[in-house]
């Protein structure tokens, strides 16, 4: 259940005139957009559009050059470092992988230790996994490694969800799972923002869209 | 919000960012390396703590032996290769993952030079578990039989002062507190480098100089980061290397640490974090 934090807030993400440029190269271009509380937004684009880039610095992990990005209206980069609450997968999951899925989750669960062991394994249930696979995540196929990801990310009930490509490397079977869950976890309240290279997808998915065009972003509907 | 538990970041930090099944090769390794300088010098070492000086010491500053150099060298080499990977490629592979989790840059940094302290305490201790190991093989007579104090008093007159514990307790200093400053050094400049092999290399170098330039310029010796480890190089066992004290190289460590940690974090702070290129 998203908190009663994210339910008082009227925007999830609040972005205004956002720039970003890496030695020289724009990157980022006057980025201004809103995507209220409890809806699901897509931003499509091609390789290299800068989708990616946008989601870190939404996350905090890349800092802008200039602008400004709220996420339940805390200012990024001065009332917090990170989004509070949020879960993200950005380009690749990063799993540890001599460990199994249900390992990496539990690892990582036990940094902050708020979710429990039956948690995780519903999680990982709820992304198309099973959670007493034993294998090393090495083993695994990319669409799999995808879903641990997302698994990763909404492990600890966000408020607001970051997904950066969430289809990419799944079969129709699993697309199809993923939209299920993604819009599973809308009906709790929960935020997402995801981008996508397909417009179905988009279409299918999202009531709010943007289309990302060598660093600018653009209405879709 | 819950507060996040040093011990538990610490705990995730050692599960995930050093190469354990290596550390437990070398463990095998150092087993074997303790049997061989025993079974090679059973006519010199009279007592444990003649068996730790010679594995610990290090190279002394008169003549130099590449048996002694490999001695010394090889387990700090290892321990480096070891944390090889704990800054920079956990920042680059899953740092979208953690920095959320953490909340903070300065979290992830300090639970990663608290990581470092950890690790060295666990890998100097077991280094001298592991040597102990191959010496008791070495020699059938039950280490309780020995003379715990120091007795290579032909090479170096000087240390017949030190019981084999005494000797422990300062090799463990030096280690650890040269080891703890060295890698985060070594973590440092893989964030501001963005390659984890150059800093690693960066290190080996250090070492290598540090043990070969001061030969023939006794005063530098003090200055040098790879020679505080070495026992032999110090006043209190070789007169001819001036001001070299105990208490000089942990405040040189200290020093040290102190300004890796700063440089680190500043490093970290404006980092962008993104799928990394090599800078340098």
């Amino acid at each position: 259940m998203a908190s009663e934090k994210a339910t008082v807030h009227k925007d999830a993400i609040s972005v205004t005139n956002l720039s970003k440029q890496i030695r020289g190269r724009v990157i980022l271009e006057d980025i201004n957009f809103r995507i209220p509380v409890g809806s699901i937004a897509g931003i499509i684009g091609h390789n290299g559009a800068g989708k990616s880039m946008l989601l870190r610095v939404i996350s905090g992990l890349v800092f802008p050059t200039s602008g400004e990005v709220k996420i339940f209206n805390e200012i990024l980069g001065k009332d917090i470092e990170f989004p509070r609450n949020t879960g993200a997968l950005i380009e690749e999951p990063g799993l540890l992988s001599q460990y199994s899925g249900y390992d990496n989750l539990l690892l990582l669960s036990k940094i902050r230790n708020l979710i429990n062991k039956d948690n995780i394994k519903d999680t990982i249930k709820s992304v198309g996994l099973d959670p007493d696979d034993k294998r090393p995540t090495k083993s695994y196929s990319t669409g799999m490694r995808q879903r641990l990801g997302i698994a990763i990310a909404i492990m600890e009930n966000p408020d607001l969800v970051l997904l950066d490509e969430p289809s990419s490397g799944l079969d129709p079977e699993g697309i199809e799972n993923i939209h299920q869950l993604l819009q599973k976890l809308n009906e709790k309240g929960i935020t997402i923002l995801l981008t996508s290279h397909s417009l179905e997808e988009i279409n299918l998915l999202t009531n709010l869209a943007f289309e990302m065009k060598s660093g600018k972003l653009f209405p879709l509907h | 919000m819950k507060k996040l538990s040093i011990i538990r970041v610490i705990s995730f930090n050692l599960h995930t960012s050093t190469r354990w099944r290596l550390a437990f090769l070398f463990g095998l390794f150092f087993v074997l390396e303790g049997w061989k300088i025993a079974a090679d010098n059973t006519s010199s070492i009279k007592s444990v703590g003649d068996f730790y000086f010679l594995f610990f010491s290090g190279p002394g500053n008169g003549s130099l032996s590449l048996i002694e150099i490999l001695v010394w060298f090889i387990p700090q080499m290892l321990f480096y290769f070891l944390i090889g990977d704990m800054a920079y490629d956990e920042l680059s592979q899953r740092g979208s993952v953690l920095l959320p989790i953490l909340g903070s840059r300065w979290g992830w940094w300090s639970g990663k030079v608290l990581t470092l302290f950890v690790f060295s305490l666990i890998y100097v201790t077991g280094l001298i578990l592991t040597i102990t190991l191959g010496l008791s093989f070495a020699n059938p007579i039950n280490l309780n039989s020995y003379n715990s104090s120091v007795t290579l008093t032909s090479l170096w007159p000087n240390s017949q002062d030190f019981s084999g514990g005494q000797l422990i307790l300062l090799i463990s200093l030096l280690y650890v507190s040269s080891m703890f400053a060295l890698g985060c050094l070594q973590m440092t400049f893989s964030l501001f480098c963005r390659r984890s092999i150059y800093s690693f290399l960066l290190i080996i170098g250090i070492l290598l100089v540090s043990c070969f330039i001061s030969v023939n310029h006794p005063w530098l010796v003090r200055w040098l980061p790879g020679t505080q480890t070495m026992l032999v190089r110090h006043t209190f066992i070789d007169v001819t290397i001036p001001d070299l004290s105990f208490l000089w190289s942990i405040l040189y460590n200290t020093t040290l640490l102190a300004v890796s940690v700063i440089i680190g974090f500043w490093v970290v702070k404006r980092l962008d974090i993104t799928r990394f290129h090599s800078k340098c």
